[in-house]
This record gives C-alpha cells, sequence and structure tokens, in this order.
C-alpha cells in the first residue's frame, strides 16, 4: 500500500537501534531519493540475501557502502559495494523488540 | 503496544522476513581472547590490591578504583562471552565425544567467572586461569595443534598455555 511495507528483522547487527525480532515499515518508491550516510536501507545482496544496514557513504562511483549498528556486524568492507538497483527500499520506521535479560552474576 | 498489534498483524499476513545477521560461519576461533581477558581481571586485582593497602583514597584513587573495578567487571563478561561462542559453536559431536569433560569445564568456567567478578581474590581468579588454560589446550587438541606453557610476558606474568605453531 502507498510503496509501504513491513518486515521482520532476524539477527542483531542492527541492535540496539532494530534489536532482533523488530519491524521495520519500509518505503520502496522513496530510496531513490533520500539514500545518503545514517539511511537505513533494505538490500539485496548478492552473498547475505535481503538485509537491512546502514547506508556508511555513498562513493563518487554512486555505490552505497553500508554497516551494521554494533561491532558484531560485517564490516563495510566484508559487505562490500552495493548498486542502486540492489536497494529494494527505505526504512522509514523502526517498532524496536525489547525483550528481559538476565543480569550475569 | 504498537509492536504488539504489529506482530498479531504479522501472525496474519506473515511478513517477510530480512536478515541482520552478524553471526557467519568464519570458522575463526582463537581461546587467546578468553586467556587474555582472565590475566586482565588477574592485573585488575593486583592495582585493586594496590589500593587496599592504603588507609585513605582521594578522589583520583577513588575514580581509579571505579575504573579498575569496571574493568574487571568488563573483562568477566568477555571471559563468560567468548567461552560461550568456542563451546556452543566450535565443538561439535566429533571434538564432544573426543573430549567429554567439556560441558562441566565450561560450565565452571562460568561458576569460577561469577565469583572472580563478585570478589577481589587472587587465588580465585588464577583458578579461572588453570580452568581457561585447560579448556584453551583441549581446543587445540581437538585441532591436533599440540601446546605448551609459559609465563605472559607482561604483568601479571602467569602461566598460559599457548599453541606451538609453525
Amino acid at each position: 500500500m502507498l510503496g509501504l511495507s513491513f518486515f521482520k528483522v532476524n539477527g542483531d547487527s542492527m541492535s540496539p537501534k532494530i534489536p532482533h525480532q523488530s519491524y521495520i515499515l519500509v518505503h520502496r518508491l522513496l530510496m531513490r531519493y533520500f539514500i545518503c550516510e545514517g539511511k537505513r536501507l533494505l538490500i539485496q545482496h548478492k552473498t547475505y540475501g535481503l538485509i537491512v544496514k546502514k547506508v556508511a557513504l555513498v562513493d563518487h562511483h554512486g555505490f552505497i557502502w553500508v554497516k551494521g549498528e554494533n561491532r558484531k556486524s560485517l564490516s563495510v568492507e566484508q559487505i562490500g559495494p552495493v548498486s542502486r538497483k540492489q536497494v529494494v527500499g527505505l526504512v522509514v520506521s523502526v517498532f524496536p523488540h525489547y525483550e528481559s535479560k538476565s543480569v550475569e552474576n | 503496544m504498537l509492536y504488539n498489534m504489529i506482530a498479531k498483524l504479522d501472525k496474519l499476513f506473515e511478513f517477510e522476513q530480512v536478515s541482520a545477521h552478524c553471526d557467519i560461519p568464519c570458522k575463526i576461533y582463537d581461546p587467546i581472547t578468553i586467556q587474555i581477558a582472565v590475566l586482565s581481571m588477574l592485573r585488575m586485582v593486583e592495582l585493586i590490591d594496590e589500593l587496599k593497602a592504603k588507609s585513605n583514597l582521594s578522589l583520583e584513587q577513588q575514580a581509579t578504583l571505579a575504573r579498575l573495578s569496571g574493568e574487571k567487571e568488563k573483562q568477566g563478561i568477555k571471559v563468560k562471552e567468548e567461552t560461550r561462542i568456542i563451546w556452543g559453536d566450535y565443538f561439535k559431536q566429533p571434538q564432544i565425544t573426543q573430549f567429554p569433560e567439556i560441558h562441566e569445564l565450561t560450565h565452571n568456567i562460568m561458576l569460577k567467572t561469577s565469583h572472580a567478578k563478585q570478589n577481589v581474590d587472587f587465588s580465585s581468579t588464577l583458578e579461572l586461569l588453570v580452568l581457561v588454560n585447560r579448556f584453551a589446550e583441549i581446543f587445540w587438541q581437538s585441532k591436533n595443534i599440540a601446546t605448551y606453557e609459559a609465563n605472559s610476558p607482561y604483568p601479571p606474568f602467569q602461566l598460559v598455555t599457548y599453541p606451538k605453531l609453525g
């Protein structure tokens, strides 16, 4: 509807902004106009499949370099450059899932 | 509340899943991170003990104490986390069959680390190092790599099990 879709996130690489099991609302049409550093994108990656990552930079060839939100994530270099054609959409809203966690002794 | 509403919609419409995986099976495991974390805990205990000898602590020394105990806590969490990763991700049935003590050893590392975090106890933390060294020895043996013991070339100069490489 209006290019908006919900997706469920699996994994912790975008935590704490997008914890495991969160929902994201993605706009499939807006992405071409709003790809810049700091934006979160849904990407169809050749190796890792459908992933959500944050834009680290857009280089002068127009390639997008993305990263996770924490140190456990794959690095920018491991993910490699992404073309605009691989971008599925722009994350416009996050509905985080917070779970209770035990404190370690 | 909004999350719960979306979760109900998810049950109805089954939203597409997207990965934010970080746990790529890269096969890079090395118990040295655990051993260095325990050495760091031992060093923190040594430095805290130096402060313990003083009758009154200045504001700066109190700040140092806070930093030292905070670091000891952080390294303790690292010991547990890294041990669990190797135990859970690296050790599979062939290694478990070869080293049946691994489950009990890992559990003992968890208990001993908790004790080392909760107390400022050098001898108890040293016992943790012995357990972690055994964990490292098993890890390298499972890869058919021989090990040797040597004192760490930096404080706290304690015995560490290293792999014989090259």
